[in-house]
């Protein structure tokens, strides 16, 4: 179990440091100098040569990759070409609304699919089943960022219930805020959900065949006990699985949502560090990113040792 | 027999709906009565509908099953009980032993917890009362160390400890009837005779009643003093074990005894059946067997014979078998 863990953890990190180093590449080929953007058309060759100096950007490439490396490493993102403040200070502040906003959608999701998915199986070919397969096609049809404006054009601008766009930040009411990120949520969870209920019912109605589902049915549990207690806790490897997997696209598709809702989110820092070709706020975020898809990967493959007791026994 | 049986089971059939439409019959007039600690065994070959009587009686039929008949437990109709009722039969009053030990386990959940679990739900009890009678049903089905035992997952267990944990698990409420669908099939040999031997011990000491399914007639032999043989669905012949066995009256009986293997010097060839048991659908016109019976006469295609009673305490369905007991 330690070895496996050790194994798990050092393939982590190399697959960080790749994938750093990709980043890295693919930044300095894309056109556009900083320098000459931060300092516009007018700017003398001599200045353009001494901010690009102070930027480090006159060094070779693999100094530069080592220079970042060891700064990310150690803690020191380096500063935003374009706000002058440290990116790991904005990465923070942006991170308290994207990291909720992401929990709050994955949790929606969850709650919607779950039990959606294990009715619809429970019940193959009942109205259930056949109504569940409907939204949860339709979830899956409909892009989130287009479930955005639907849900801010009925719920903000005709009913008026909620806002529109905008967060107050948490120092501004914990309920508020939570509020503002209800809509967006919704718009990442639904396309999610639409997955997650097909995956759910298609593991449950595997399992609801399984021997055991009908020896627990033997010792006199209900049928929706042997569902729940049986064959649902069988059913979630491939659950999960698909659940990171979409952690993935949850944050791809925050930046689209968090435009769409005008949130302070990274999804929206990294869409402005772009247009303003601030690469260190590039580098530093899509490599956060990258970062955290590669540890919910992690995490995910430690939740199937709990899920399937059998997995933790060839480990040892 | 005095009183009423303990389990009677009455004109029970059983059909299944195929998927292309129309009704399948699978089991067809089965019957037979059980007393408290009375042991029956039923004996056939795959695809004779043994599995499905077992089913049956547990109210475990798959979606696609209609049964019709009676099967009176404890006074009450088994058939005509809603799915609740069940519950509280199912696992109390009844247990049953499956035959694939490897499957018959969740993967998820601790052997001591999945015994436990039927306490917890009939009578109620504190899931950590619960898992200390777990132990103590483990030790019974002879499992060493059964405290540790308890708390390991069933891949971490061999077919037999497995199979062990499903009779511990059948036994925990002590069921009035236990119901064990060829519970030695997938052991090896010596492994089987150990399990047996824990059932045989712990069926005594409670006064259950069993019933065995098994395609092994030695099984049969060494457990029940009942036999019915079945065949596509029907029963064929029913006694005391020891008279069936020596004194089969049906010819399909005589088959089964005939494949049994036994120790030659002159290095025989073992009989079998010609043939194999034909699927539903394909069944000979009359008697079910009359296809592969070597004492077919002409009326035994002329019209299925019925359940007949040549002598108390045992029965045949076979015009052959009654026209020699009248002589």
């Amino acid at each position: 179990m330690i070895v496996l863990l050790l194994r798990r953890l050092s393939s982590l990190l190399l697959t960080l440091l790749a994938v750093s180093a990709l980043i890295f590449i693919v930044m300095d080929v894309l056109p556009g100098d900083p320098a000459a953007i931060m300092l516009g058309t007018s700017a003398s060759p001599d200045t353009l040569a001494a901010l690009r100096h102070e930027l480090g950007l006159d060094q070779p490439l693999i100094i530069r990759y080592a220079l970042w490396l060891g700064g990310v490493v150690t803690g020191d993102l380096g500063n935003s070409y374009t706000y002058g403040v440290p990116v790991a200070g904005l990465i923070a502040e942006r991170l308290a609304v994207t990291l909720p906003l992401a929990l709050f959608a994955i949790v929606l999701s969850v709650a919607i699919a779950i039990p959606l998915g294990v009715a619809s199986a429970a019940r193959r070919n009942s109205a259930v089943d056949y109504a569940a397969a409907f939204v949860s096609q339709l979830f899956i049809a409909v892009p989130g960022f287009w479930v955005g404006l639907l849900l801010v054009l009925v719920f903000s601008v005709s009913l008026g219930w909620m806002p529109s766009g905008g967060f107050p930040g948490w120092h501004g009411g914990f309920g508020s805020s939570l509020g503002a990120l209800l809509l967006p949520a919704i718009a990442l969870a639904l396309p999610q959900a639409g997955v997650l209920t097909r995956v759910t019912r298609s593991a449950v109605l595997e399992v609801l065949n399984d021997d055991f589902v009908r020896t627990a049915r033997a010792k006199g549990l209900p049928r929706r006990a042997a569902l729940w207690r049986h064959a649902v806790p069988n059913a979630l490897v491939p659950v999960v699985t698909i659940l990171g997997l979409q952690f993935t696209f949850l944050i791809a598709g925050a930046v689209l949502v968090e435009n769409v809702f005008n949130l302070p989110g990274l999804g929206r820092l990294a869409f402005q560090a772009l247009t303003q070709r601030d690469i260190i706020v590039m580098q530093d975020v899509v490599l956060f990113f990258a970062a955290l898809v590669i540890i919910m990967n992690f995490i995910v493959d430690l939740s199937y040792l709990y899920l399937d007791p059998r997995l933790r026994g060839r480990s040892r | 027999m005095t009183g009423t049986p303990l389990l009677s089971v009455e004109n029970l059939a059983v059909s299944m709906r195929l998927p292309a439409g129309g009704q399948m019959q699978i089991l067809t007039d089965v019957g037979f009565a059980l007393d408290a600690g009375e042991t029956l065994g039923v004996v056939g070959e795959s695809g004779s509908g043994k599995s499905l009587l077992s089913l049956a009686i547990m109210g475990l039929l798959p979606g696609a099953a209609t049964a019709t008949g009676r099967i009176m437990f404890e006074g009450r109709d088994l058939l005509a009980l809603d799915d609740d009722t069940l519950c509280s039969v199912r696992g109390k009053r009844v247990g049953m032993i499956f035959q694939e030990p490897m499957t018959a386990l969740n993967p998820a959940m601790t052997v001591g917890d999945q015994i436990a679990e039927g306490l917890v739900w009939h009578e109620g009890l504190s899931w950590k009362v619960a898992r200390a009678q777990a132990v103590e049903l483990l030790d019974q089905v002879r499992i060493a160390d059964a405290r540790r035992r308890a708390q390991t997952y069933p891949h971490e267990m061999s077919g037999g400890q497995r199979q062990r944990v499903g009779i511990a698990m059948a036994l925990a409420l002590k069921p009035a009837l236990m119901i064990a669908d060829e519970p030695t099939t997938a052991l090896d040999v010596t492994v089987q005779a150990e399990v047996l031997d824990i059932l045989d011990d712990l069926r005594r000491e409670y006064g259950m009643a069993l019933i065995l399914v098994s395609h092994d007639l030695g099984v049969i032999a060494r457990m029940c003093a009942r036999t019915v043989v079945m065949y596509a669905g029907r029963r064929m012949e029913e006694g005391p074990t020891r008279d069936v066995l020596t004194l089969p009256l049906n010819p399909y009986s005589r088959g089964l005894l005939r494949a049994v293997p036994k120790r030659r010097t002159d290095g025989g060839k073992l009989d079998t059946i010609p043939g194999s048991v034909p699927g539903f659908a394909r069944l000979p016109p009359g008697c079910c067997f009359s296809d592969r019976c070597p004492e077919r006469i002409a009326d035994c295609q002329e019209a299925e014979p019925a359940w007949a009673i040549p002598t108390a305490g045992r029965g045949v369905r076979c015009i052959r078998a009654m026209q020699e007991f009248a002589r």
